[in-house]
């Protein structure tokens, strides 16, 4: 049985357990903590990926 | 080329960042991915190049550098030719047999491409793979063995 997503598993207490499986970089989590402010849409998105892809293909 | 794995998964670059700057059923559908770590998320450096570029754009240069490597650390990386689609050719060369993306299109043949996509190769909007993917299902499918539940913090 795998453990449960308890306080073992959160970052803050992961390296008392698997030092080498802690990140270098930001978390998701932290991520999308940065990102919650940001207003945009699905569709902005497709948008901006077709946009970033025709410009690549010109 | 071996089989693709239904354990093996890309997201193209709209649903990757879709799922850091939207959330909703990209982060939903990429979540079951970071939940379990027998399933592993397949990318190219040119398809996180684009991904990057789009949160780049829509968000800033800083957000997108720090997606970049985190995204980077979580993925398996593949290489393939520079004018395929990275999406198509990330799946087609990582053997995944799951590709989520926006463009229902992405499943038909592309002209262009140096590799077409493999028969087995599923391509889903991200919230029908959220709403139908069973990870109990394939893990005793894959595994011949009784599915311990989610096994890593999505958000770490």
């Amino acid at each position: 049985m795998s453990r449960p997503l308890d306080a073992a598993t959160t970052p803050a207490t992961r390296t008392l357990f698997d030092p080498a499986a802690e990140p270098s970089c930001m978390t998701w989590g932290d991520l999308f903590d940065a990102a919650a402010d940001v207003d945009v849409t699905e569709r902005d998105v497709r948008e901006a990926l077709r946009e970033h892809r025709e410009d690549d293909d010109a | 080329m071996p089989d693709a794995s239904p354990t093996r998964i890309v997201a193209d670059a709209d649903v990757l960042a879709a799922d850091v700057l939207v959330g909703g059923a990209s982060r939903d559908a990429l979540d079951h991915v970071r939940s379990h770590s027998w399933l592993t998320l397949v990318a190219s450096d040119a398809l996180l190049d684009d991904a990057h570029a789009v949160v780049a754009a829509l968000a800033d240069d800083d957000l997108a550098d720090a997606w970049r490597d985190r995204a980077a650390d979580a993925t398996d990386r593949v290489d393939h030719e520079p004018g395929d689609h990275p999406g198509l050719a990330s799946a087609v060369h990582g053997d995944a047999a799951h590709l989520l993306s926006f463009d229902d299109a992405l499943g038909s043949v592309h002209a262009g491409m140096s590799v077409q996509p493999h028969a087995k190769l599923s391509v889903r909007p991200p919230d029908a793979f959220a709403r139908l993917f069973d990870a109990a299902s394939l893990y005793e499918a894959e595994f011949d063995d009784a599915y311990p539940g989610p096994d890593r913090d999505p958000r770490a």
